[in-house]
């Protein structure tokens, strides 16, 4: 698909509390192994989309780091790239740091004449898809652009996305908030567009106002402009929007572990992340884990329960450690016990103490402290 | 700018004593460890050595050898100056030709090294386990002017006659070499790594293939008429862990040297430098189920445990399941134990399938192979 650039939008992106003080949402650790944007990068590689560009809001450093070599996402990284667009505008002024600002500033592709597509995403919504038959509905529907929705019979378990109403020839009629709906057509804040439309989109964004972001745009088209076509999406999908909807996704697949195999460990859809080296765990004599996901690298010799162990991890005899997402390098040291904690990289459990948070409300330790 | 070392690894052998491992597979490209291959070791020394330019010399089964080694960025050796390519016989105007010994397997790459026009040539084993940088061996050899220096490891008197045993003066200096001998009057055992200066390297290689008697060995040939010529050759003392593991004993004991229980301050420890690296899989995470039990052993990521693993090695893609029992064995890539199954001191080679309920190797001290060839004959 080599009509097709992918852009990946972290603006669009709720934060998660402290966790997203210091790196976007989009290269945060996810499930111990990855960062929300493998998934995105993943469902692009997969579905044969090489042309990537990461529109970058803030902490670019963060990204950098996690995407630095192209070659553990693209397919072929000479004839397709993978980008991080950075809107120089708005970082000297905060108002112009806008997504539509940011595709502004970076155009290049949109010069590229073999380009007829654009795809936009938002990393927050966690999905497996295939974007080859939604960009094929996208061409047969006629119109110039569509959006991605998913249907939630139980809409609380889709706080902040936004609502749809779809009319009977499957247009977007209108775009809403209400986070007290029971049910739903949600929107995945997934754009297929044209790419000679998206150009008018930009020129129109222009006369409307300067700090116009995509998702106002696209309301604003639904309104006055053009017929959105909406494309129904029937498969996983998570939208990370809060630190709580952080915990309670991630334990999802401590709870249901069939998701461990169906979604991270099918062959034909690989998720890919970037690689550290690190060895495979080491179990010590005393170790006991039990219905636990660990990343490589960890070294394991007390009680887990119910818990994610991301890369690098130190769990000391006598520590013990329950339903808990473990950032890397965390240490927990003999005679900690912790439960509902999320803790960040580097966090060092030192005293012998009782750390405990509830399951709606986890404990989070900020990056590098000592506890 | 003429690169000052090139490193050339010998990894063509069969490695028939570990039997069915290298049926369809060279040695050095059997697993080792749960995430690695045996010449991942080799590949991370050199890389480790800062030498950016490798050869692998591949001939048994080379496709798989082949494909994993790729442009060697697994390695790090895509960077500018990097190079790496495996070398398997080729034709040329005078014919096909194998590869008939391991100095004959470099000769026949003059091609390769001339191109490069390397100062010094390192020449090792792609199927040994230790981690090292040859840097300080590299700085020996040039000290000493040298126009070889071996690696030795001073080894058990007692087993000095199965090594090429090294006799050397005050200085280690090498006075003379003997391949296995019955009556060792040194124990400095070969470790069958070298570094040559390159234009003497040359010239020995040539003149050795022109001897019809030669076995075209850097053991039995290249090292002895170069010690006849009195040329200077100089031992180099490797101290350390290192391992050969040529048979499925000394496989499975090198893989059990890497558990918590086993460790010692000499037995590998990957988070420490020099850094071993590997093929990243794109596994998901490993999942410890609610009825596993795990103790003593290491996990690569892909894997999922549902049963019971004491004190084993377990690689990316192996199922464990529920009321499996597998203690002191080695499950290489994509096996499944299946429900109840029992498995003690076993290698079980790739995408081997252990049924539900079965019994491998229960009650026994020996170590027993189990392979993907018998998975398919039932």
């Amino acid at each position: 698909m080599n009509d097709v650039v992918a852009l990946i939008d972290l603006y669009s992106s709720r934060g998660l509390d402290l966790l997203t003080k210091d790196r976007p949402l989009a290269s945060t650790t996810f499930l111990a192994r990855y960062a929300f944007i493998d998934f995105s990068l993943s469902n692009f590689s997969n579905s044969g989309i090489d042309n990537i560009g990461i529109l970058v809001k803030d902490h670019p450093n963060s990204i950098n780091k996690h995407i630095s070599n192209p070659n553990a996402y693209l397919s072929n990284p000479k004839t397709g790239f993978l980008s991080l667009f950075i809107n120089e505008k708005g970082i000297i002024n905060p108002v112009f740091n806008t997504d539509l600002n940011n595709i502004k500033e970076n155009d290049y592709f949109l010069y590229d004449s073999k380009i007829k597509y654009v795809v936009i995403t938002d990393p927050s919504f966690v999905k497996k898809v295939d974007y080859r038959p939604i960009i094929e509905e996208h061409k047969k529907s006629g119109r110039l652009a569509s959006i991605l929705y998913t249907h939630a019979d139980d809409a609380s378990d889709f706080p902040y996305a936004q609502k749809l109403v779809i009319d009977s020839l499957n247009d977007v009629q209108k775009v809403y908030d209400d986070d007290r709906a029971k049910e739903g057509d949600i929107l995945l804040n997934t754009l297929i567009v044209d790419k000679s439309f998206l150009i008018e989109l930009l020129k129109l964004s222009n006369n409307i106002s300067i700090g116009y972001n995509l998702g106002e745009l696209v309301a604003y088209c639904i309104k006055y402009v053009a017929k959105i076509h909406a494309i129904k999406f029937d498969g996983y999908v998570r939208h990370v929007a809060s630190l709580q909807t952080y915990f309670k996704w991630s334990m999802e697949f401590i709870k249901n572990p069939d998701l461990i195999t169906d979604l991270l460990a099918d062959p034909e859809w690989n998720f890919y992340t970037t690689t550290h080296n690190s060895r495979p765990v080491l179990y010590g004599p005393n170790s006991k884990v039990t219905n636990s996901i660990v990343a490589n690298g960890a070294t394991i010799n007390g009680v887990v329960k119910n818990s994610i162990i991301s890369r690098d991890v130190t769990i000391e005899e006598g520590a013990i450690v329950e339903n808990c997402i473990l950032f890397t390098h965390s240490v927990v040291k003999s005679g900690v016990y912790l439960k509902n904690v999320i803790c960040d990289k580097r966090v060092t459990f030192k005293s012998k103490s009782d750390v405990e948070g509830t399951e709606e409300n986890p404990l989070y330790f900020p990056r590098g402290v000592n506890v | 700018m003429a690169r000052k070392v090139i490193a050339m690894i010998l990894a063509g052998g069969k490695g028939t004593r570990l039997h069915a491992l290298t049926k369809k597979i060279a040695k050095p490209a059997v697993y080792f460890g749960g995430k690695y291959r045996i010449i991942d070791f080799s590949l991370s020394n050199v890389a480790n050595s800062d030498i950016e330019c490798c050869g692998v010399l591949t001939q048994y089964e080379s496709v798989a050898l082949n494909n994993y080694i790729g442009n060697g960025s697994t390695w790090g050796f895509d960077g500018v100056n990097g190079k790496c390519s495996a070398l398997p016989p080729r034709q040329t105007e005078e014919g096909a030709n194998w590869y008939e010994g391991t100095a004959d397997a470099i000769f026949q790459n003059l091609d390769f090294l001339d191109e490069e026009d390397p100062q010094y040539v390192l020449i090792l084993s792609g199927d040994h386990i230790y981690k090292t940088s040859y840097s300080d061996m590299i700085d020996f050899h040039i000290k000493n002017n040298a126009v070889c220096t071996i690696s030795v490891l001073e080894v058990d008197w007692k087993e000095a006659s199965r090594f090429g045993i090294l006799e050397v003066d005050d200085k280690d200096q090498i006075t003379k070499f003997v391949e296995k001998p019955k009556e060792p009057k040194s124990n400095l055992a070969s470790m069958g790594v070298y570094i040559f200066t390159y234009k003497d390297l040359r010239k020995a290689l040539i003149a050795d293939s022109k001897d019809p008697k030669s076995e075209h060995d850097f053991g039995k040939n290249i090292i002895p008429n170069l010690l006849a010529d009195n040329k200077k050759l100089f031992a180099y003392r490797f101290h350390g862990y290192w391992r050969d593991v040529g048979t499925l004993d000394s496989l499975h004991t090198a893989n059990m040297e890497l558990l918590p229980s086993n460790r010692t301050a000499e037995t590998i420890n990957f988070d420490e430098y020099p850094i071993v690296y590997s093929e990243d899989t794109h596994s998901a995470p490993q999942f410890i189920s609610k009825k596993a039990v795990v103790t003593d052993s290491l996990i690569n990521q892909g894997a999922i445990v549902k049963g019971k693993v004491i004190q084993s090695v377990i690689s990316n893609e192996v199922v464990i399941e529920e009321g499996a029992y597998v203690n002191r064995s080695v499950i290489m890539p994509g096996v499944r134990i299946g429900k109840n199954a029992y498995v003690n001191n076993a290698i079980i080679g790739p995408k081997t399938q252990i049924k539900d309920g079965e019994e491998i190797n229960k009650g026994k001290d020996t170590v027993v192979l189990i392979d993907y060839e018998r998975s398919l004959q039932k």
